[in-house]
């Protein structure tokens, strides 16, 4: 009890408060820029913790990190542009949302959803880190593939009018995500010989064409006048308590989901936010909604991505194991100052441990408070005539394209990713599903080819564990549930009509 | 019998997805060939079930079209204004992306905000300047100064100082 009294009165000094907060303003803005990445901030900013104590240091990258996660979904909210990966879902609803003049309504929940869900995963973190540790490392190749699968089967929800073309823009984006070495026997996939195509197609500025060039594409080929966002009257910035109670059931699903997808080394919050967001429009009762502009479809993802901060620090703090790339650079900062994270840390610097602890309560809030002031101020910026947002958007998206590796190659390739998202949108064929696959591809391939190793090339193996059998069913199930619920509703009209003529 | 009467989208688009499968299956001989000397799953393994999938689907996406008729109409339309802007958009982008390096990025990215806020008519040519120039300051001040985004100074100005 006295260490736990120590480190709130360590972490409520005004200077460690100051440099929480820092560090979460760093990251909100960096998470909405397109094409720097939480991951990048901290490394960049890695260098002005060596000269801070231990506890300082941690407690500016915890500011960026879970900062970071929900700042990307400032930019999907208000311009269909996913500042960071985790951010991928919350675009489905949270721009129609903004086109509907709801932006404000959208970040307030966005920002709600990301607090409760990221106070979630610490509090999961304090009470039962050790024991879901071990869980996590129950996962081995079948069961990280059948986990990828279950995110894959999210196509159901995201894909609603359309089940077909929903599959082929998935298939799509796992070919997409093969564009690269082998990571198994180095051997060139799909690179046309292109050096910079051998470390596969970068995520920046792949999104902002898919998502940012090939939106502005479909705005200019509209009319301008019909471009102009109406924007609510911002009265209140927190959501209603009818938005919460329509979306406390998708929160806690989130959190629950987000913590435990979190601890899964190699996992993450992009694939949490996935995961949350098909289970939460799957068992709805009405699936085709999602997409539309509601607003579970942003608590989902949103509480998802936030929790699994908390649950990203469990294998890293009790076992020493980065799960994501950003834990790694955590792990360095410890090391800069001699500390090893591992189950001795808890046996030696147990007064740290709980400083972590707080700091990452403190850093929930402290994101939260920025989150609401954008809510407030951000959709203001929709106000602004279409024919100057526009082209400063299309800006935007270049600028983050290029970023990402510093080459005007990136620019070709997003260029070329928004004309090809147009038109297979022409087709038929939606967008989001490509993100899907390709998100998931590499992991979904790389544990598929490593089960087969271990099975000596038998699918069996799938089948004969308890975790994959479970993911194998829920898949099943997410899938087959819409095919159900049409038939159930073609064999209502029918009898209806039936009826009726009698 | 006219061919336009079985134009469809769902049938063209099955058949350029069965073709650009076709090339995925190919493409993956090759490199399967070129891990033939390795033991282990084959990196050709999972492109060719993704291409086999891709094919089937096409499939049903053609015979859905010929059931449904013909469907051959465009948001874009050479005729409409506005898909000219959106050409331009395209090549204006394409542009910015290959005089980047020489412009710079400050030139450039100026440049490119400038004509395409006066061709959507957004402000006029002086107001559409300080726009341009402000938003391109405040960029440049995120992703460069706080960010160290290493961006293009240009190599016009290297030629104009005679370097």
């Amino acid at each position: 009890m006295e260490i736990l009294w120590n480190a709130i009165s360590q972490v409520f000094q005004p200077y460690m408060i100051l440099i929480i907060l820092l560090g979460n303003f760093i990251g909100v803005v960096i998470g909405a820029l397109p094409g720097i990445t939480g991951s990048m901030a901290i490394a960049i900013l890695l260098p002005l913790t060596f000269s801070m104590s231990a506890a300082e240091g941690l407690m500016l990258l915890l500011g960026i990190y879970p900062g970071g996660i929900f700042g990307g979904s400032i930019a999907a909210i208000l311009m269909n542009l996913p500042g960071d990966p985790p951010a991928v879902m919350t675009t489905l609803d949270g721009y129609p949302m903004a086109q509907k003049g709801e932006a404000g309504r959208a970040i307030g929940m966005s920002t709600t959803a990301s607090l409760l869900g990221s106070l979630f995963g610490v509090l999961v973190l304090i009470v039962i880190a050790p024991m879901l540790a071990r869980f996590a490392l129950r996962f081995g190749p079948p069961e990280y593939f059948m986990l990828c699968l279950f995110g894959l089967s999210s196509i159901a929800a995201v894909a609603t009018r359309d089940l077909t073309t929903g599959f082929i823009s998935c298939m799509i984006g796992l070919l997409l995500g093969e564009v690269g070495m082998d990571p198994v026997f180095s051997v060139q996939r799909f690179t046309f010989g292109q050096v910079n195509l051998q470390s596969g197609l970068p995520f920046g500025p792949l999104i902002i064409g898919l998502f940012g060039l090939a939106e502005l594409l479909r705005q200019t080929l509209g009319s301008l006048e019909q471009l102009q966002m109406r924007v609510q009257q911002i009265r209140k910035i927190f959501p209603s308590r009818r938005d919460m109670k329509i979306c406390m059931p998708a929160i806690l699903r989130g959190s629950i989901i987000g913590t435990i997808i979190g601890a899964l080394p190699g996992a993450g919050a992009t694939i949490a936010a996935i995961i949350s967001y098909n289970v939460t429009a799957g068992t709805d009762k009405n699936p085709e909604r999602f997409g539309t502009g509601v607003v579970e479809g942003i608590a989902a993802p949103e509480s998802a991505n936030n929790a699994s901060v908390g649950g990203a620090m469990i294998p890293l703090l009790t076992l020493g194991i980065p799960g994501s790339t950003i834990t790694a650079i955590l792990i360095g900062a410890f090391m800069v100052h001699d500390i090893y994270p591992g189950p001795l840390l808890f046996k030696d610097h147990l007064d740290l441990v709980y400083v972590i602890f707080i700091g990452l309560i403190v850093a929930s809030f402290g994101f939260a408070l920025f989150g609401y002031l954008s809510a407030y101020f951000a959709p203001l910026v929709l106000k602004a005539p279409p024919a100057i947002v526009t082209p400063l958007i299309a800006v935007f998206c270049l600028v983050g394209a290029y970023a990402s590796n510093g080459s005007p190659w990136d620019i070709g390739l997003a260029i070329f990713f928004g004309v090809f998202a147009y038109i297979i949108g022409e087709f038929g064929i939606p967008t989001p599903p490509i993100i899907l696959g390709y998100v998931l591809g590499p992991l979904v391939e790389t544990n598929f080819r490593s089960s087969l190793q271990l099975s000596g090339g038998s699918l069996t193996i799938f089948l004969t564990r308890p975790i994959c059998l479970v993911s194998l069913v829920l898949t099943i199930v997410i899938l087959l549930y819409p095919v159900w619920k049409a038939r159930l509703h073609k064999g209502i009209l029918s009898d209806r009509g039936s009826f009726e003529k009698l | 019998m006219r061919f336009g009467r079985f134009l469809s989208k769902d049938i063209v688009a099955g058949i350029v997805l069965i073709l650009f499968s076709l090339w995925v299956i190919w493409e993956a001989r090759e490199f399967a060939a070129a891990a033939a000397r390795f033991r282990g799953i084959s990196p050709a393994l999972f492109p060719t079930i993704l291409a086999v999938a891709i094919i089937l689907l096409a499939c049903v996406m053609i015979v859905r079209g010929l059931r449904r008729g013909r469907n051959w109409e465009f948001t874009f339309d050479l005729r409409r204004k506005n898909s000219h802007l959106a050409l331009g958009l395209v090549a204006g982008t394409a542009l910015y992306g290959l005089t980047l390096d020489f412009l710079g990025f400050l030139l450039a990215t100026t440049v490119y905000a400038l004509v395409f806020i006066v061709w959507m008519k957004g402000a006029r040519p002086l107001q559409a300047l300080i726009i341009s120039c402000l938003s391109v300051a405040v960029i440049y001040f995120v992703f460069h100064t706080l960010m160290f985004v290493p961006f293009p100074q240009g190599e016009i100005f290297s030629l104009l100082m005679g370097e």
